[in-house]
């Protein structure tokens, strides 16, 4: 029973990972940018929800206008700051984004975010319900169902739509797609604001499971670099099947093991990753 | 439509080091005109300044009687496009996918489609659907020319092209200049094979330390390959 029941928290950790990591991977890919301000963006939206449910509105409503909200902030991020640092080496991007994280982080901080604060579960998807003998809490079956949901768009429209098509030729080599006419800019822009926005998503939908304060999305950008690097660099596939593996790994071991000892594991795993398959389980990530 | 893309005195530089010292060259639309020189001597670098891909450049490219600027992906859409030596096909694309990206580039009414290059390269046909990183090496080649051919550019730079390639890869690539020629496109091809430079050129250009030192016309290269094997030698 215990093990059903941590299966089914590590899906739900897996899903907000996954999220996260879909954002994180597609900037690195199209962007070369390594986003340090990935998990401000998540704290971002969970303390948007707070600040928007707090006004009365409902948490549909929040759950909407959040996401649209820090999306816009990822455009004017990635307009007026990271385009900026587009041709330098890689450890300027992460320096730069490392410094963005801990200014949002910072206005977080002043604007409520020191205290821990609780987004409530709206009352359609408060209970349990019972499968097989199982107990599962209607919200975090509805958390599951939203992350799946929304990656399946987002890898649907990155599949069938010209804006998909060019993202995953500028995710695979961007000079060659600068040659051919595709505006990495422009596409950085659209990119940076969807992740941004998911990461957001992520935050809200996380915030009565996660709670929301100013750096609760420091450990979830944590786990969710993990992902990325055990998916491959760059790899959509590779970050899906990778979240729910550290969420599952995370998980399972905080309830047989202890939290210190299941994140150590997880380090492990990404160390022999790194050392053996830096390309991730499905050998198409980048390495340089 | 008549045009050319000029070089005029354009020096190339990485970080410090300056790597072409003032190269002087003129390419008509519908023409090709063949790089040739020793591995260093700055071919590489010639079509990579031009795609805006070096570090930073003096002088000046007129494209069509305008001045070539700006990022690469504006230098594309105006009208210019590289093929570059290393065969970057989009790996994780189909060949379907590389090709339609490529399409998707192009204005609408351009007469080059899909089915014209694979008309050119009925290989391509064949494997429509395989991930364009499982092709094999002269099937990524014909992948990244055509792909290169359906932005429907004015200008195209292919950098050796056929290096490695087997015998019926390579004619393929001989066709599909002639075919990119006879659509009016201008081309600079850098090539190690004199045979297929002669087959298809028709001016040779010799570069050496950064700078063109010699130039022929097909009559005098076709009357004297002798004389450019020669400057192609190492002493």
């Amino acid at each position: 029973m215990l093990a059903a029941s941590l299966a089914v928290n590590g899906v739900v950790l897996g899903s907000v990972l996954l999220m996260c990591s879909l954002g994180l991977t597609l900037i690195y890919g199209v962007g070369r940018i390594v986003n340090f301000a990935h998990g401000a963006l998540f704290s971002l939206g969970a303390m948007a929800g707070v600040w928007l449910s707090g006004a009365g509105l409902p948490f549909w409503l929040t759950l909407i206008l959040a996401p649209l909200g820090v999306g816009l902030v990822g455009v004017v991020l990635d307009w007026a700051i990271l385009a900026r640092i587009r041709h330098r080496p890689m450890v300027d991007s992460l320096l730069l984004t490392f410094g963005l994280a801990l200014l949002i982080t910072g206005v977080l901080y002043e604007l409520g975010g020191r205290n821990v604060q609780i987004l409530p579960v709206p009352s359609q998807l408060e209970g349990i319900v019972s499968v097989g003998g199982l107990t599962l809490p209607i919200y975090r079956i509805f958390v599951s169902l939203l992350a799946v949901a929304l990656t399946a768009a987002l890898l649907l429209f990155l599949r069938n739509s010209t804006w998909g098509l060019r993202v995953r030729a500028a995710n695979d080599d961007p000079e060659m797609g600068a040659c051919l006419g595709i505006d990495r800019g422009r596409l950085m822009h659209s990119v940076v604001g969807i992740s941004a926005a998911l990461a957001a998503a992520a935050g809200v939908a996380g915030a009565p499971i996660f709670t929301a304060f100013a750096t609760v999305g420091d450990k979830i950008l944590i786990l969710a670099f993990m992902t990325v690097i055990l998916g491959g660099l760059g790899s959509l596939r590779g970050a899906v099947v990778a979240a729910y593996a550290v969420g599952l790994i995370i998980v399972f071991g905080e309830g047989y093991f202890g939290g210190q000892l299941a994140l150590m594991a997880l380090f492990l795993l990404v160390m022999a990753m790194l050392i053996k398959w830096p390309r991730g389980f499905f050998g198409e990530g980048r390495t340089e | 439509m008549t045009g050319a893309i000029t070089f005029e005195n354009l020096h190339a530089f990485y970080g410090q080091s300056e790597i072409l010292h003032g190269v002087n060259m003129q390419v008509e639309a519908g023409s090709v005109a063949c790089l040739l020189g020793l591995n260093g001597m700055g071919k590489t670098t010639t079509l990579r300044a031009a795609m805006g891909l070096v570090d930073r450049t003096e002088g000046r490219i007129l494209l069509d009687g305008k001045e070539l600027g700006g990022p690469t992906f504006r230098r594309s859409q105006m009208g210019i496009t590289l093929v570059p030596e290393d065969r970057k096909v989009f790996a994780n694309l189909s060949v379907r996918e590389n090709l339609e990206v490529a399409r998707a580039m192009a204005p609408r009414d351009a007469a080059f489609d899909i089915a014209a290059a694979v008309e050119i390269f009925p290989r391509l046909g064949e494997r429509m659907e395989q991930k364009a990183g499982t092709l094999s090496g002269g099937e990524q080649q014909m992948l990244v020319v055509a792909r290169a051919m359906l932005v429907n550019p004015r200008y195209m730079m292919l950098d050796e092209p056929t290096e490695g390639l087997a015998p019926t890869y390579v004619e393929a690539i001989r066709q599909s200049i002639e075919v990119a020629r006879g659509r009016g496109i201008g081309i600079i091809l850098v090539e190690q094979s004199l045979p297929l430079a002669l087959a298809v050129g028709d001016h040779f250009h010799i570069m050496e330390n950064g700078q063109i030192v010699r130039s022929f016309t097909r009559a005098e290269a076709l009357a004297e390959p002798a004389a450019i094997e020669r400057l192609l030698t190492v002493s």
